[in-house]
């Protein structure tokens, strides 16, 4: 009895499902996959030129900040120098208060030449760089049209 | 490159003050203009008010043009292209969205019509298999039959042929005991011989 | 030769105004001014009159310096910045088109006035400090003492950082003023050269060429330095330390 079966369990077995199978793999639109891709990519492009926007000017502001150098020291000393012979006129106390406000003064000048050279960025005063600390939380300002669309998520999900 | 660029400005920057520093006495002196102490000509403070007044007037009048006219106008505008932009890309993702809901159910569809043709195909396949099981087993059934009519018929002649041969044999014996011995021996007895020997011979 | 520095000088156009004893005629500085406001308005407005969606190119240009200064000052001073945002792009769009104006030839620059440059960076620091004692009190006066500063420092601190604070308009105004002048006495100099030198001041000539490509870039960037240190120290008077 299973001896004729056999020719014919050839023919049904599970080994011949391509017969059938084929035609949706060449049928199957490729494009789908890409177009999702390239959604992402429009939100994520977004993103990063908005992003880009700062950081495209900070080797520039490197460079100012080596010229930043010298004049915050002299506006320092100017400043002091200027106050001290003020004073001194004022309370006739010359030369005194003019040379202890002029090292008063190169100090603060000192200060501010110290907090720019050193990644305390451009600020004077005692706090991380604030285009760290603005970015974050903070909301846009003007350009509220760019930021409608989802927040932070367009990277992430790439 | 900053490094670079930045030594290249130091240099400029020294070489600029040296320039002006040098170059202020001597030039200085010859250009005699009113209200100047002969130095540079933005220490004369004869010129501040008036640098003051229309800086002020210029720059409130700027400060206007801006927050009135031209921020407003170009927010506008980038504010519409935010939008459009999207806008379009919602939409991209929305129709990207139905095409993959279309994909599924053509996808589905197919792997339906692909089962079912599937089952189609095992069932006419079983179908076959089954009639022609049951052709084959009615095949042997008929085989046997014949086969068993056969072996009926060839032991109903065998059994003839043995009763011919019993009987042939019986009127040999008689016969041959008769010419041999003169004797005649009943039929019975010849019977039960024969049969003996047949039994015994086979 | 002329002097160098007599490009400096400011002459008067037009009668001589005087109100309340003082001089406020119009001249060749103020004339620039005036220029740079209206160069600024029509390139603003007229850019943008199209509404292209897709921008043109000079629609572009302004849209550019529009975001560059919203990133800058949502950067840099977060969103209680908002309300200064039109005097930070009208302070930026000034100084710009003033330092780019005054790269034509036969122009005046008056950014490389020191009275025009401290004007703005005394106002904006006035303006500042109003901004924080009106928002922080006399909590605004902690500013000027670091904290986790050991006391006894205070006496030496606090003069040294009141003198810091005090050295910003001197060095936001003197930096821009120094630049400018730096740079263009500098190419007069080098222009002086040319003419002097005959044939021979094709070198000075290939100097200026790369120096007047620099100028420009300095114009860009000082403008830029300006407007960010004004946003950083916004954004220190809005939330001091």
């Amino acid at each position: 009895m299973g001896a004729p079966g056999s020719g014919l369990n050839r023919l049904r077995g599970p080994e011949r499902p391509g017969l059938i199978r084929g035609m949706d793999d060449k049928n199957s639109p490729p494009s789908l996959d890409s177009l999702a891709d390239r959604v992402r990519r429009a939100r994520g492009t977004k993103k990063d030129a908005k992003r880009g926007g700062l950081d495209s000017g900070l080797p520039g502001s490197a460079m100012g900040l080596a010229f930043r150098v010298g004049v915050e020291l002299v506006a320092g000393v100017v400043v002091g120098a200027a106050i001290g012979y003020g004073l001194d006129r004022w309370l006739g106390t010359s030369p005194w208060m003019l040379i202890l406000f002029f090292f008063l003064g190169a100090a603060g000048g000192m200060m501010n030449v110290y907090r720019a050279a050193t990644g305390q960025g451009l600020s004077v005063g005692y706090k991380q760089n604030p285009g760290g600390d603005g970015s974050h939380g903070d909301g846009p300002k003007g350009s509220d049209h760019s930021d409608g669309g989802s927040p932070d998520g367009g990277k992430k999900e790439g | 490159m900053i490094a670079n660029s930045v030594t290249r400005w130091s240099r400029r920057v020294g070489l600029a003050a040296a320039a002006a520093v040098a170059a202020v006495p001597s030039w200085a002196a010859s250009t005699d203009h009113p209200g100047s102490g002969g130095g540079l000509p933005q220490l004369d403070a004869t010129t501040y008010p008036t640098q003051i007044f229309w800086l002020i007037v210029s720059f409130i009048l700027l400060y206007i043009v801006m927050s009135k006219v031209a921020i407003p106008r170009i927010a506008d505008v980038l504010e519409e292209r935010q939008e459009r932009i999207e806008d379009d890309i919602e939409t991209a993702d929305r129709l990207r969205g139905e095409a993959e809901t279309v994909k599924a159910e053509y996808e589905k569809a197919v792997a339906d019509a692909r089962s079912q043709a599937h089952d189609l195909v095992r069932k006419a396949m079983d179908e076959i298999a089954d009639s022609h099981a049951k052709s084959e087993a009615e095949a042997a059934k008929k085989t046997a039959e014949t086969t068993k009519a056969a072996e009926a018929r060839i032991a109903e002649q065998r059994t003839q042929a043995l009763e011919s041969l019993k009987s042939v044999a019986s009127e040999a014996a008689a016969e041959a005991t008769a010419k041999l011995t003169g004797l005649k021996v009943s039929d019975a007895k010849i019977g039960k011989a024969v049969e003996a020997a047949m039994q015994g011979g086979a | 030769m002329a002097s160098p520095v007599a490009q400096f000088q400011i002459k008067t156009i037009g009668p001589e105004l005087h109100v309340a004893g003082m001089d406020i005629s119009f001249t060749n500085s103020a004339a620039f001014m005036i220029l740079a406001t209206v160069v600024i308005g029509v390139f603003l407005t007229q850019s943008m009159s199209g509404r292209h969606l897709v921008p043109t190119r000079i629609q572009s240009m302004a849209e550019l310096s529009y975001e560059f200064i919203a990133n800058m000052v949502r950067e840099n001073v977060g969103s209680e910045g908002r309300p200064y945002f039109p005097l930070i792009f009208s302070l930026f769009m000034f100084i710009l088109v003033g330092n780019l104006l005054g790269m034509v030839p036969y122009s005046y620059t008056f950014t490389s006035q020191i009275i025009v440059t401290f004007a703005m960076a005394i106002t904006i620091f006035v303006a500042i400090t109003v901004i924080a004692l009106v928002k922080h009190g006399f909590h605004f006066f902690t500013f000027f003492f670091p904290s986790g500063a050991p006391v006894y420092m205070a006496p030496l601190l606090i003069p040294i950082e009141i003198l810091s604070y005090l050295s910003r308009p001197v060095s936001l105004s003197v930096r821009l003023f120094a630049n400018m002048m730096a740079g263009h006495t500098m190419m007069k100099v080098f222009g002086g050269f040319v003419v002097a030198l005959g044939v021979a001041g094709v070198a000075p000539l290939a100097v200026l060429v790369a120096l007047t490509g620099f100028e420009v870039l300095v114009a860009v960037l000082q403008a830029y330095v300006f407007t960010i240190l004004t946003c950083i120290y916004l954004y220190d008077a809005i939330h001091l330390h």
